[in-house]
């Protein structure tokens, strides 16, 4: 059983489709597996339903045709309490009391495992303490958040996200409001916990570069349609990346696996040298 | 990084908890008539019902001050309660129009000059509880008839409610005699006075277990104050908890209003300064509250009495004998003190 739950794919998305009233093939049909210990990034344009298909995986809508499995089983299936334990999710935009400290809102990720009803024990304070450290928050934990900046309060919320001790953890956009150093180290710190901890990570992201260089597997979405689904320099390699973005890309040293890619201008524009010259 | 231990919530609930039982102590002692706690407590364990000292300390005052406790705690508490669950600071108890459509039975009562007693409750307290009761039902009507009415719209339409209340009590008061008119402007004021006991006791079969439950739900609601999202991915059905807990606060605010009119302030203000001392943490704000707001109330219960005897000896014995309505009470001690704590925290 401990074999076969090893194997077992965390979360299998099969021939998963939603829609709205006014569209209702919004997204779909997507087949995904999420394997332990990968690190998935979701890529595409706005309105792709990027952020529609994590909201699925982690049970906030319900798909109008096709399964999710979460460990094996329907996602239906798995209590509330049960699907807490084994995933977390970061919106896009975490909310927060501005008087809690950054201390308490991490040690609040703890619910669905505490142990007493109205207390945190212990065990929490500790797991609280190992996600502030692997974050690089702890020395914020007893800030109120309303004094934090957006950089720091979006990592406490990654902080709060890992304290819950996942097995998918699941995050929109975590990168959007961070400057250059601190998306590194959102991204590095995501990769240490999946390496170190078996834990699955579905990341949205727009940067390209950064999930290229951090993920294991991107899902390339097109209007709700996957367009590329894969390795990394697969997807960020094909041709069908510049039809989806409508952006012309530059793929410096292409051979050696196209982990990273350089957006020059949007492709329905007249080619870049041509302006120039008129510039001048 | 602090965790909250059993031993932390019990000194804070301790220190809380020592403010009310020293207030609800010194009650029988405070008042126009001048009488030793000591003795007025004598007189309770020498257990002689007839005696001056009983009857003033333990008859004519205690009543006031179990009503305060009870009000108090219900009002403060659901204060937080509301606010929490519309991630809004400016909410109160009274932000869905409960207040409003009780006052406005109330006032159809008085204005009707119905005298009868139901359920151990006055005609006028029925009929207030009864319009709350309507009130409540319209919202709840209201949030069925979409899956789920947003914080803000439930606001909104709070709000409209309350205000549509505010114009037919106008209207009413209009048509209303002038002695009328008089007992209708009391009744909005607020009032502690206890004719009938009975009131108190019949309205705690409804209180105690909504107390009880509100404060069950603290560890949810504080999952609820980072967002639907989160919460539910944490385990708590944010819509569920809201239905529940407006609900049941709903509920008590309208039984509070029933008996003591529209006391404003204690609901609004209690929880912001129970945070303001021990953080925002709901496991605390919440029976925090409900001990600070029942000891808030009893102070203002005094003063409504004591206030009136200074002053009123510069003026005149009549004004020394009355008493202030508890609901304007409230807000004069009230807004200096918090602003007091406001500015000592802001520093």
């Amino acid at each position: 059983m401990a074999d076969r739950s090893s194997v077992c794919p965390i979360l299998e998305l099969e021939r998963l489709r939603y829609g709205f009233v006014d569209r209702p093939d919004f997204l779909g049909p997507v087949d995904l597996s999420v394997e332990p210990g990968h690190l998935w990034g979701v890529i595409g344009p706005n309105g792709a339903g990027k952020s529609t298909l994590l909201r699925l995986a982690v049970g906030l809508c319900r798909p109008t045709g096709g399964a999710i499995r979460l460990s094996g089983r329907p996602l239906a299936d798995v209590s509330a309490r049960r699907r807490a334990r084994m995933t977390a999710f970061l919106p896009q935009q975490p909310m927060a009391p501005p008087f809690a400290t950054a201390g308490e809102i991490v040690l609040m990720g703890r619910f669905p495992h505490r142990r007493y009803f109205l207390f945190e024990s212990a065990d929490d304070l500790a797991a609280a303490r190992a996600a502030m450290e692997a974050t690089d928050t702890a020395r914020y934990a007893n800030r109120p958040m309303g004094t934090l900046s957006g950089g720091e309060a979006q990592r406490v919320h990654l902080a709060a996200a890992l304290a819950q001790q996942p097995k998918l953890l699941v995050l929109d956009e975590p990168t959007a409001a961070l400057d250059l150093y601190y998306q590194f180290a959102v991204f590095e710190s995501l990769r240490s916990q999946v390496d170190a901890t078996g834990l699955s990570v579905i990341v949205v992201t727009h940067d390209l570069n950064l999930a290229g260089r951090y993920c294991d597997r991107l899902l390339l979405l097109d209007d709700g349609k996957p367009a590329a689904c894969g390795r990394c320099d697969e997807v960020l390699g094909a041709d069908v990346l510049e039809r989806v973005y409508r952006v012309r890309f530059e793929r410096p040293g292409g051979d050696g696996g196209q982990r990273w890619v350089l957006p020059v201008r949007r492709s329905d524009e007249p080619s870049g040298e041509s302006r120039s010259e008129e510039a001048r | 990084m602090k965790r909250l231990t059993a031993r932390r919530f019990a000194v804070a609930m301790g220190c809380c908890l020592l403010l009310l039982v020293l207030a609800v102590a010194i009650s029988p002692g405070v008042g126009t008539y001048r009488l030793g706690l000591v003795e007025a407590w004598r007189s309770y364990f020498a257990g002689d019902r007839e005696s001056d000292l009983y009857v003033i300390a333990f008859v004519l005052r205690m009543p006031g001050t179990v009503k305060a406790l009870v009000a108090g705690a219900t009002l403060a508490m659901c204060g937080a309660v509301f606010q929490t669950l519309f991630r809004n600071p400016l909410a109160t108890p009274y932000t869905l129009g409960i207040a409003s459509g009780g006052s406005l039975g109330a006032l159809i009562a008085i204005s009707a000059g119905w005298r009868v007693t139901v359920l151990g409750l006055s005609s006028v307290s029925f009929s207030a509880f009864a319009g709350s009761a309507a009130v409540l039902g319209v919202v709840v009507l209201l949030a069925r008839s979409s899956r789920r009415l947003s914080g803000n719209a439930l606001l909104l339409a709070g709000v409209t409610i309350g205000f549509f209340c505010s114009a037919m009590m106008m209207f009413v008061t209009h048509l209303a005699s002038v002695h009328d008119t008089f007992r209708i402007v009391r009744w909005m004021m607020g009032s502690l006075e206890t004719v009938g006991q009975v009131e108190v006791r019949a309205l705690l079969v409804i209180l105690v277990p909504v107390w009880i439950v509100l404060f069950l739900q603290a560890p949810n609601l504080n999952q609820f104050e980072l967002g639907d999202e989160v919460s539910a991915t944490r385990g708590v059905n944010p819509a569920v908890l809201q239905g529940l807990c407006l609900g049941l606060a709903s509920l008590a605010v309208a039984a509070v209003v029933s008996i003591c009119g529209p006391v404003g302030f204690v609901g609004l203000i209690v929880p912001h300064g129970v945070r303001l001392v021990f953080g925002p943490d709901n496991r605390i704000v919440l029976p925090g509250s409900a001990l600070i707001g029942a000891t808030f109330l009893i102070v203002c219960d005094w003063l409504t009495e004591l206030l009136p005897a200074w002053y009123g000896q510069l003026v005149s014995r009549e004004m020394a004998a009355s008493t202030i309505p508890i609901g304007v009470m409230t807000a004069l001690l009230g807004a200096p003190l918090f602003l007091w704590i406001l500015r000592s925290r802001l520093k």
